[in-house]
């Protein structure tokens, strides 16, 4: 008899898409600013129901097709302080700019939902369908931009090219168990090792291959990075910001469980291509990103540049590695969330988002050009900020496997990187602006942001008990390998 | 019910399953170019229900009965419906550029490239011993309800996150 | 060695109290946003006095106990343990004395040079940031902690620079000292990570254990080596990434004194004296240290020879001795590289100081050609500068004479004759450009426009007087610097002796012969060396090339890339009409800017190319 209580957080989570969905139709429409303090309160007691209730669990439901560990539960805790900010940073932008405040919410927590449901799946089906319910809910959320028509073309090629992503992964999988005969990963790792994985089959490979481009896409890898900029700067920027860290962390879980698990005997075919793709990936990001002159477009392509230095973790295939993924996702993560966050103020109250407007934001707000500068120097890997701790471990984990060359190449990268950086900078401090008035913030956006910069400095300078937590997720990854 | 059925071909020899099977693929893929190729929205929604009926012979043939039982229920029924009201509801002409574009030509090659690397992997496939097997319509729902609940409950979240997400799209455009 | 708990505060353990005092002070002045306010400078110098206090401290204990390690963990990479660790030795001793006075004196001087500049906390705010992160630079006990405050250094470095953010050239310049920092910072953390991959561990005294039995691969030890050795580099503004610093003098000169001169551009100086038995394993890398370091000193000390804006000749000269510092490296003297660092902090500090009182004292006047006999009107300063001048230009008996004879006896000793006959000529060089400036600022006649020149108050000459003092007296402790490192005394080879006292004199005569009694003409000597002249005073265009090369190759390879990227990708942005759904009428018009097919081809082409890159095994 399976436990119920073992889906306790994801229960209680859909409960409360439900409720916030049912309390918008309920609530008066000078009420419905309550609506985020109602999903923010709701998010952290499933916060605390998960932590209760399964924390240290190692269970296994449904003949391995839903997987409670240390791993997924790392990300569900990961996901659900995500929900939680990203709620807390859309409240301000949701007044303002979107229309339907009871379905942004419900559907923000949908896709929680959906990212809880990844990170646990232990097998390609249900971890398919989760990834579709992930999609879904982001379509909705990027083309839900009230007035912009560029959310709504955002909207459109994402849905499109969603589709043709999800197609990819389908087919791959319907060939995948086509030749193996399971869509579990434990068994089909069981299968590939039986059957001496040296001469690999085409069919399988290219099983492999749509899986992995369709995965390559949510997580934006060259060459299935092109939609990012183009959706990054049309989609309402909370959900911008929602997009490059929560879609990409639930990837990479995802990515993470089934290479390690799955595929992990029949790695070595792989890793050059992994690594041709992880250079390539970083080098345009970073490259391409030189060249932009809107904010939302060059954090899209610096966020590409970011896949790149993951996709290195996943290359190097080890515990370390995967601890550097994890903990870099976190470290970028939280950056990337003040990032936006500066993004987002600086939007209400000005509409801009091109690189040109933050000409003289010194003036105009010394705090809010203070917190980006902060941000976008961990965005560079400077140490302080989280990026330098997160980055260093991730580099070192990938060094240890002897890609030294590959290291190389990122550092190099986060060099050009902080160019780019400098420039935003620069135009902050130096360049003036036509419009010297100076910007007001609310007490909230303003507290929302030092929160954020407070963790940006916390994960930079103590992140033992971080590191901790996420060993502990990694071991229990690998523990499900014979 | 219940029954099995031996592979394809055996020894090289047309069996009945095979000529049906190339009969219905023939209507399957004709459908599908038709889609792709036809100028008119109405005459390329009627070819997409011949595909898609096509595909619910294919089922048949692998004696999945209860797919090709939902196939023509929900394809051919309500999607293709569906789709004809929706297409009825606004001004099809609009859509006459529609398959013009200019990479066309390179589309195409990789298209082709595409086929042949899965038509090589799956004749490379070594699959000779599979033995077609039908399923119960019970067990079918069984396993669905038990095994495979999780993704089962998911899919019905993700159609009700395309239903509300249909709604609050559909109704950006208007004005309060 | 004992590897003990930060809580232990007793004996030389109490160190870590001097970085903790500036970080704490840093953080009191930036979380009360005290940004304009003068209790900023109070906190700052409290906190950096009492690190001076504890310095003394320090000292005392250390000459009882002799040296020790402590350490904290921080995190853990895999089995590897972090710690936030110190290592008090006779190096990590020596600079904890160095930076806390010269930040001490700066940070007084700063009082009234900066008195009428707003964001005054902040300046203070920085400068407890700088210093904190110089002294756990220096006391590091691992390369990560040393590479993180290397980096903050650096950042700090970056904000003081352009401080006057107002002004274009000033965050040019911050920029551009950030980004050539930086590149030397890849191979310097690179280099960790290779030393790391063997040793597992970041522990600088583990690291040089497992190096002297031979735990590296020599190919990975002289890998890791110069690739830590770039890192120098372009800290310690070696040739060829020595562009940035004359460029950083945009930033206040009391910063240029302490940060520029005396203090964070010699962290490359430190570091690799830190790793000195790295390089001694790894031999052959020691001759690139030397070659890189007199090649320094020679091209700076002749672009030195030409500038004329005072703080400019102070920054090729201050790179020029860093080289000279480097070519000690090279030659396997530690202890008399760290023994010139020591004189010359304390001597160049001394001269910015003097530049900036000058600055101060004639509203702001830098280039020597509009200065001149400023010697009545500045007495104080003139002494102080000439006292500077005359020490570095190694006038015995004066600090900078015996640590510039160490040096090229070390030279003589270590390597070719060639190195020790340039070296002389690079210390001659030095002679005339000191003279040269002194000459030109302080005597001849007054300009008519400097008439209202004055000396600068009290707070800012005393800071110079002390070190005066300290420049003038700094020789003597030679033989007691080597007792303390342990190493030999030299026996004294005259011959290098008078060769190395005919340079500095034979440069200070030949500076007085042109630029005082004029019997020689300037002019003429800048026509025998031609085209040369030229180069050197365009910094032998090097900026033009890098330039060119950021100009020419970064950016149009990004431009390229990007144009790649938009043949399949959009052209400049989504621009929402091309692509706008109206649902109310149901008008699909994505097709004009049908730029979707492509990134769906691009996908495609993606799945068959990776497929078939592992099915063929191509990679």
């Amino acid at each position: 008899m399976t436990n119920f209580w073992l889906f306790i957080p994801e229960f209680t989570i859909t409960a409360l898409a439900f409720g916030v969905i049912g309390a918008d139709l309920f609530l008066a429409r000078e009420n419905k600013k309550y609506l985020p303090w109602i999903s923010s309160i709701g998010l952290i007691v499933v916060l605390g129901i998960a932590l209760n209730y399964l924390l240290g669990k190692q269970e296994n439901l449904y003949g391995g097709l839903f997987l409670i560990d240390d791993f997924s539960m790392f990300f569900k805790v990961f996901f659900l302080i995500l929900g939680l900010l990203v709620v807390l940073i859309s409240s301000e932008y949701v007044k303002n700019h979107i229309k339907h405040p009871g379905e942004y919410y419900g559907i923000l927590i949908f896709s929680i939902l959906a990212m809880m449901l990844m990170a646990a799946s232990g097998e390609l089906l249900t971890a398919y369908i989760s990834l579709e319910l992930l999609s879904f809910c982001l379509y909705v959320l990027v083309a839900s931009g009230r007035y912009g028509e560029k959310s709504t073309e955002a909207g459109v090629k994402y849905i499109l090219l969603g589709a043709v992503a999800s197609a990819f992964m389908l087919y791959g999988i319907s060939q995948i168990y086509g030749l193996v005969g399971t869509t579990k990963f434990a068994d089909m790792n069981l299968v590939l090792v039986a059957e001496n994985s040296s001469a690999l089959d085409l069919g399988l490979i290219m099983g492999i291959v749509f899986i992995i481009g369709g995965l390559a896409f949510k997580i934006a890898a060259v060459p299935f990075h092109m939609w990012a900029p183009d959706v990054y700067e049309g989609a309402p920027t909370p959900i911008t910001a929602y997009l490059a860290v929560g879609s990409k962390a639930a990837a990479f879980a995802l990515i993470l469980r089934m290479m390690s698990s799955g595929f992990i005997s029949i790695m070595e075919d792989w890793q050059m291509v992994i690594i041709v793709i992880a250079a390539l990936t970083m080098t345009l990001g970073n490259l391409v990103a030189l060249a932009q002159n809107n904010i939302k477009r060059l954090l899209a392509y610096s966020s590409i540049g970011h896949v790149g230095y993951l996709l290195m973790g996943v290359v190097a295939m080890t515990p370390l590695a995967f601890d550097g993924i994890m903990l870099h996702l976190v470290g970028y993560g939280v950056t990337n969330l003040a990032c936006f966050m500066c993004i987002i103020m600086l939007y209400n109250s000005t509409g801009r988002d091109d690189v040109a407007g933050y000409a003289g934001l010194a003036d105009r707000s010394p705090f809010l050009a203070m917190s980006m500068a902060v941000a976008l120097f961990s965005l560079a890997g400077l140490p302080f900020f989280a990026g330098f701790t997160t980055k260093f471990y991730l580099f070192t984990a990938v060094a240890n496997e002897g890609l030294i060359w590959l290291v190389g190449l990122a550092i190099l990268n986060s060099l050009i990187s902080l160019y780019y950086y400098l420039m935003v900078i620069k135009s902050m401090y130096i360049d003036p602006s036509e419009d010297t008035t100076v910007l007001v913030f609310s007490r909230y956006s303003l507290s929302v942001l030092g929160i954020l910069v407070v963790f940006i400095f916390l994960v930079g300078v103590y992140p033992g008990p971080l590191v901790e937590l996420i060993q502990e997720a990694s071991q229990s990854l690998f523990s499900y390998i014979p | 019910m219940g029954s099995t059925q031996e592979s394809g071909t055996e020894g090289g020899v047309l069996t009945e399953s095979l000529v049906v099977f190339l009969i219905i693929s023939v209507v399957c893929v004709a459908g599908g170019l038709g889609v792709v190729f036809s100028r008119n929205v109405i005459h390329a929604t009627f070819l997409l229900l011949v595909s898609l009926m096509g595909v619910a012979g294919i089922f048949l043939l692998l004696l999945a009965e209860f797919l090709a039982l939902v196939q023509v229920l929900i394809y051919g029924g309500a999607i293709t419906i569906v789709v004809l009201f929706v297409i009825m509801l606004t001004k099809s002409d609009e859509f006459e550029s529609l398959v013009d574009n200019s990479q066309k030509p390179l589309a195409f090659l990789i298209s082709i490239g595409l086929f042949v690397v899965m038509t090589v992997a799956a004749i490379a496939a070594d699959n000779g011993n599979t033995v077609r097997a039908s399923l119960k319509f019970s067990d079918l729902g069984h396993s669905l309800f038990t095994d495979w609940a999780i993704p089962f409950e998911v899919a019905s979240l993700v159609l009700l996150v395309a239903l509300i997400g249909a709604i609050v799209i559909s109704k950006q455009g208007e004005e309060e | 060695m004992m590897l003990l708990d930060f809580t232990v505060m007793e004996g030389v353990q109490v160190a870590w109290l001097a970085p903790a005092a500036c970080i704490l002070a840093f953080v009191l002045i930036v979380s009360l946003r005290m940004f304009d306010s003068k209790i900023g400078s109070v906190i700052s110098i409290v906190a950096i006095a009492s690190g001076f206090a504890i310095f003394l401290y320090v000292f005392g204990q250390f000459n009882e106990s002799g040296p020790a390690e402590f350490a904290r963990e921080w995190f853990t990479i895999g089995s590897t343990k972090i710690t936030l660790g110190m290592a008090i030795d006779q190096l990590s001793v020596v600079m904890l004395g160095v930076i806390t006075f010269v930040a001490l004196l700066v940070q007084i001087y700063s009082v009234s040079y900066m008195e009428e500049e707003s964001r005054f906390g902040w300046y203070f705010g920085v400068h407890s940031l700088f210093a904190a992160s110089m002294l756990i630079l220096v006391l590091a006990n691992n390369l990560l902690l040393l590479y993180v405050a290397w980096e903050l250094v650096g950042l700090c470095s970056y904000l003081l620079i352009g401080f006057w953010y107002e002004k274009r050239s000033a965050s040019e310049a911050a920029k551009k000292a950030f980004i050539t920092t930086r590149i030397g910072d890849v191979g310097l953390l690179i280099g960790i990570i290779l030393l790391y991959r063997t040793a597992g561990t970041f522990d600088t005294s583990t690291i040089i254990h497992i190096a002297q039995e031979g735990g590296f691969a020599d190919s990975t030890l002289m890998a890791a080596v110069l690739l830590i050795f770039l890192g120098a580099m372009g800290k310690s503004a070696q040739f060829p990434l020595h562009v940035w610093l004359p460029d950083a003098m945009e930033g206040p000169t009391p910063v240029s004194a302490l940060i520029h001169a005396a203090t964070m551009v010699v962290a490359g100086i430190y570091l690799v004296a830190r790793i000195f038995p790295l390089f001694e394993v790894a031999d052959p890398s020691l001759t690139v240290v030397a070659v890189v370091g007199l090649s320094t000193a020679v091209i700076a000390a002749s672009i030195a020879l030409v500038m004329t804006d005072l703080k400019k000749i102070l920054a090729y000269s201050t790179v020029s001795h860093l080289g000279f510092m480097m070519l000690a490296l090279g030659s396997g003297a530690y202890v008399v590289a760290m023994f010139h660092l020591f004189t010359h902090a304390f001597a160049k500090a001394l001269l910015f100081l003097s530049a900036g009182s000058v600055d101060h004292g004639t509203g702001g006047k830098r280039d020597i050609r509009q200065l001149g006999g400023l010697r009545k009107k500045m007495p104080i300063t003139f002494v102080t500068f000439s006292i500077g001048a005359l020490a570095l230009a190694g006038v015995p008996p004066l600090g900078g004479f015996f640590s510039k004879d160490e040096i090229m006896m070390a030279v003589m000793d270590g390597r070719h004759p060639v190195f020790f006959l340039i070296a002389i000529i690079a210390a001659f060089m030095s002679s005339v450009y000191m003279i040269r400036a002194l000459i030109l600022v302080f005597f001849g006649d007054l300009k008519p426009e400097n008439q209202e020149a004055h000396e600068s108050p009290a707070l800012i000459t005393a800071p110079l007087l002390i070190l005066a003092g300290i420049s003038l007296v700094a020789g003597l402790v030679l033989s007691g610097w080597q007792d303390f490192f342990n190493a030999k005394h030299h026996d004294i080879n005259f011959l290098v002796l008078a060769l190395s006292l005919l340079a500095s004199l034979g440069g200070l005569f030949l500076g007085w012969a042109i630029y005082s009694k004029e019997w020689i003409s300037s002019r003429d000597v800048a026509a025998k060396f031609g085209d040369l002249e030229k180069y050197a005073s365009n910094g032998y265009y090097l900026d033009v090339g890098y330039q060119w090369c950021i100009d020419r190759i970064v950016l149009v390879v990004a431009r390229i890339v990007s144009l790649f990227d938009r043949i399949v990708v959009n052209d400049v942005a989504v621009n929402g009409t091309g692509y706008s759904v109206f649902l109310s009428g149901f008008k699909l018009r994505y097709v004009e800017t049908g730029k979707v097919y492509n990134y769906a081809l691009a996908m495609v082409v993606g799945i068959l190319v990776v497929g078939l890159t592992i099915y063929w095994g191509l990679i």
